[in-house]
């Protein structure tokens, strides 16, 4: 199981973060599938930077 | 060919060379640069067969639009994970990466080990081997998003090349490249590029098309410089 968890590590190296961009992704499907494609790109770009700015003030 | 793969990848590639580079010159050092190269060799060699094998495999198998939003959610990840250090390296929560540093603690792992001719070769492959991993996954991911393999492979190339022929000059470890400055506009390219095919696969409408690229890297930049700024600002009142 080792190399499962230097695969996880090369791309998750702080859950919450990763879950939040997650998140964003689901967000700009919901938006794109209900027709709202135009705003679902900004809402992304949003919420991911939400995600850094969470990760980087648990670390701070 | 595609300007934003070939600068993101040679960027990320030089960054992760810079780093294998260090190990490799200690291991020259301490055990000699016959090992230390046979290493470096078979590691490059398992590199390209893993981007020829799964670039090659991945492409013929998964519909690019399906692989598209795959590609964008991990790169999306991969770039978040050198945002998020290189926001706290830059505003002092983390310590700048020294790449003199590295050096000097590898060289005292290796003197401290009794290892013969075979640990050598076997440390120059893990270094070359697992620093380089992060560039076939950069390599793999925008080469597939943007249907640009070439430019992703020439990239890395390049930045190979640059790195081990000023190695190979200077035969010291290559603490005058600004590293931390490069991992953060790779972080900022990455999480980038993530959005925009991750995004793309799922139908969101961008503004600009792949204009939409340039505005997300300077987005990244301007909200991680506020976060550096206002990390800066904590740091100093604590």
């Amino acid at each position: 199981m080792k190399w499962v968890q230097e695969v996880w590590g090369l791309f998750v190296d702080e859950p919450i973060m990763a879950l939040l961009a997650v998140v964003s992704l689901g967000i700009g499907l919901l938006l794109s599938k209900i027709g709202l494609n135009s705003i679902a790109g900004l809402a992304m770009f949003l919420v991911i930077a939400i995600a850094i700015g969470i990760s980087v003030h648990r670390d701070a | 060919m595609n300007v934003y793969v070939i600068v993101a990848a040679f960027l990320a590639a030089s960054v992760e060379f810079v780093e294998a580079l260090t190990i490799v010159l200690a291991v020259g050092t301490v055990r000699g640069f016959r090992p230390a190269m046979r290493g470096t060799f078979w590691a490059v060699l398992a590199l390209a067969a893993l981007i020829l094998i799964l670039g090659e495999g991945v492409l013929r198998i998964v519909p690019i639009d399906v692989l598209r939003g795959i590609i964008g959610a991990l790169l999306l990840l991969f770039g978040l994970k050198w945002l998020r250090k290189a926001v706290l390296r830059f505003s002092g929560k983390k310590s700048l990466h020294d790449e003199q540093q590295a050096y000097a603690k590898e060289i005292q792992r290796l003197q401290q080990s009794r290892g013969d001719a075979f640990e050598a070769q076997a440390t120059a492959f893990n270094g070359v081997f697992l620093e380089g991993l992060e560039v076939v996954v950069i390599v793999l991911t925008m080469g597939a998003g943007a249907n640009a393999y070439p430019s992703a492979i020439l990239g890395a190339l390049v930045g190979l090349v640059v790195v081990v022929s000023l190695g190979v000059a200077l035969r010291a470890p290559l603490a005058k490249v600004p590293e931390n400055v490069m991992k953060f506009v790779v972080g900022v390219m990455l999480t980038s590029f993530g959005t925009f095919w991750a995004g793309e696969s799922m139908g969101v409408h961008w503004p600009l098309a792949e204009g939409t690229i340039l505005l997300l890297i300077i987005g990244y930049l301007l909200i991680s410089a506020v976060l550096v700024s206002m990390l800066k600002k904590k740091v100093a009142t604590a």
